[in-house]
């Protein structure tokens, strides 16, 4: 079992694979409006990675919905449970 | 009756008086329904008719799909109503009227008032939202009508989510408050401003660069001059609309979405599709681009294509049949694939450039672009564009054959009558581009400001073109 703690580090660990960028430090205040690259054009792309990482599905209305990093590792500890 | 025509705020003004008689929510919405009725037979029968009769279907129909168990198969039924109702009053309308942008007034009236096409886009959505259970079917007709109909935006939008508008209904103020005064007057001055005194000059020359045998355009730099006063324009005019429309309903304590947030600063299209048009571009990003884009996701690059492919696709028959609306389409479908391969490389070159002069490149370049992809949004016909497009890559014949000095001083079209008109709404925008941020900022402050609101009037009062009878632009859509 995942602490809340390692899913932050993998997370961040995506994104910075995704995106190309070593510099990404995240947080659960992390939005798209704080990573350049993460956009409408490159959010499903990203859940998409996330998804087989943990081995997990969103819905759509989930995957737009969250608002930042938080709110999708909230998510993804749900899903594992 | 045009939005910010006389007959338009005497309407304003009259439900404004009888709205704040009454007291009782269900009496304040009935008269904001009544209003809105009135605005729509302006233009015939058929409008009210028509609104009314959808927003009925659309309502029964979602409140009994839901109770049955709303199937796919159910939305299907709805919705494709709701899409061949509205194709068939474009193709009507553009048999009827040929180009949208040359058609006369009257013949066009009832459904290019009719707002057909935004009304329908919020009654898709709803049917949407209602069948993936983000929320329970509207239990009250009335305001659902008073939706569908809102006298203030019911001709080109914003579009409304009709949740969020109804949490607003519930709500209505029981007296005129100051703030709410003080912002609305503003919106529409300023609204009538943008209109009146900056996008009404530049109609003259638009007209003589793309209608007819485009009788200003004959050089390359001409065409480069039309396009850009054609995105000009097009920004002061919708925008001037959008003030007008937020502004007028404010006066009832409604607050409608925004639809613009300074899209001429943009660095990129992409950019420029969250600041321009935001409520149809976000109706277009939630009910089209992510459900595409959701679907083929395992597929990376080629899911962001498709959905791109499909959004614009789409937008580009909403806007209309013709072929130069698709052309429009695709271009802005290439330029956000071609933006989406570049990011990365672009976002080095921002920090490399610094984010200031990256902008000072960028913004111009983003401008460029749109309003290239403007000469087949606003040419009347494929003929009309090509012409234009020989001319504008004719390298030999691209400056205009007049003296320099002459240029410089008086312009190309040195003999034009309207010449000094067309600078000083030009000069105007540029001032007003330029203190935007300012502007809105200001725009916003509940404080009455008596010296400001007596400003704007002289001011709209000098230098106003009346009398000019066009129409806001997008009242075509």
């Amino acid at each position: 079992m995942r602490t809340t703690e390692q899913i932050l580090v993998e997370l961040q660990a995506i994104f910075i694979k995704e995106f190309s960028d070593k510099n990404i430090i995240l947080n659960d205040g992390t939005t798209a409006n704080d990573i350049a690259m993460w956009d409408s054009l490159t959010h499903m792309g990203l859940m998409d990675t996330i998804e087989r990482h943990f081995e997990i599905s969103f819905s759509l209305d989930e995957m737009i919905s969250f608002k930042n990093v938080g709110d999708l590792r909230a998510a993804i500890i749900t899903k594992l449970i | 009756m045009n939005p910010g025509s006389l007959n338009y705020f005497f309407l304003l003004i009259g439900t404004m008086v009888i709205f704040y008689l009454f007291k009782e929510n269900k009496s304040k919405q009935s008269i904001l329904l009544l209003a809105s009725l009135l605005f729509l037979s302006f233009f015939g029968i058929i409008p009210v008719i028509t609104c009314v009769f959808l927003s009925i279907l659309n309502f029964y129909f979602a409140q009994q799909a839901h109770k049955g168990g709303y199937g796919f198969n159910k939305l299907v039924i709805i919705n494709s109503f709701n899409v061949i109702v509205l194709l068939a009053f474009r193709f009507v309308n553009e048999l009827k009227m040929g180009s949208l942008f040359t058609a006369p007034l009257i013949g066009e009236q009832f459904i290019a008032a009719l707002g057909i096409g935004f009304y329908s886009l919020q009654n898709i959505g709803y049917q949407i939202d209602v069948y993936k259970k983000r929320y329970f079917p509207e239990e009250s007709l009335l305001p659902f009508i008073l939706c569908n109909t809102f006298f203030t935006r019911v001709s080109s939008g914003p579009i409304l989510n009709i949740k969020v508008f109804n949490t607003s209904l519930s709500k209505l103020p029981i007296r005129l408050k100051e703030e709410d005064f003080t912002v609305g007057l503003q919106r529409i001055l300023v609204g009538l401003i943008k209109k009146i005194v900056i996008a009404e000059r530049f109609s003259y020359y638009i007209n003589l660069y793309f209608d007819g045998i485009n009788p200003g355009v004959k050089t390359g730099y001409d065409v480069v001059a039309g396009s850009f006063l054609f995105t000009l324009q097009l920004y002061f005019d919708f925008s001037g609309y959008m003030d007008l429309a937020i502004g007028s309903a404010r006066m009832f304590g409604i607050n409608l979405n925004e639809n613009f947030n300074m899209p001429l600063r943009s660095q990129s299209v992409s950019e420029w599709w969250r600041r321009w048009h935001i409520t149809l571009i976000n109706w277009f990003t939630q009910y089209i681009y992510y459900p595409v884009a959701y679907r083929f996701r395992s597929k990376r690059t080629l899911a962001t294509i498709l959905a791109i492919i499909s959004t614009f696709g789409i937008s580009s028959v909403w806007h209309g049949f013709g072929i130069t609306y698709l052309i429009w389409g695709c271009l802005h479908i290439v330029y956000l694939i071609v933006e989406n391969f570049l990011k990365k490389d672009l976002i080095k070159l921002n920090e490399k450039l610094t984010p200031y002069y990256y902008s000072l490149i960028f913004t111009p370049f983003t401008f460029m672009m749109v309003s290239f992809s403007n000469l087949f949004f606003r040419s009347n016909s494929l003929q009309d564009a090509k012409r234009l497009l020989v001319t504008l890559f004719d390298l030999s014949n691209f400056w205009p054959k007049i003296p320099f000095v002459t240029w410089l001083v008086h312009g190309v079209h040195w003999k034009m009558q309207f010449l000094l008109s067309l600078r000083i709404g030009v000069i105007f925008a540029l001032i007003y581009l330029f203190f935007e941020h300012k502007i809105i900022t200001r725009l916003n402050q509940p404080k009455f400001n008596v010296l400001l609101v007596a400003f704007m009037i002289i001011f709209l009062t000098i230098f106003g073109v009346f009398n000019s009878g066009t129409r806001f632009i997008y009242m075509n859509f």
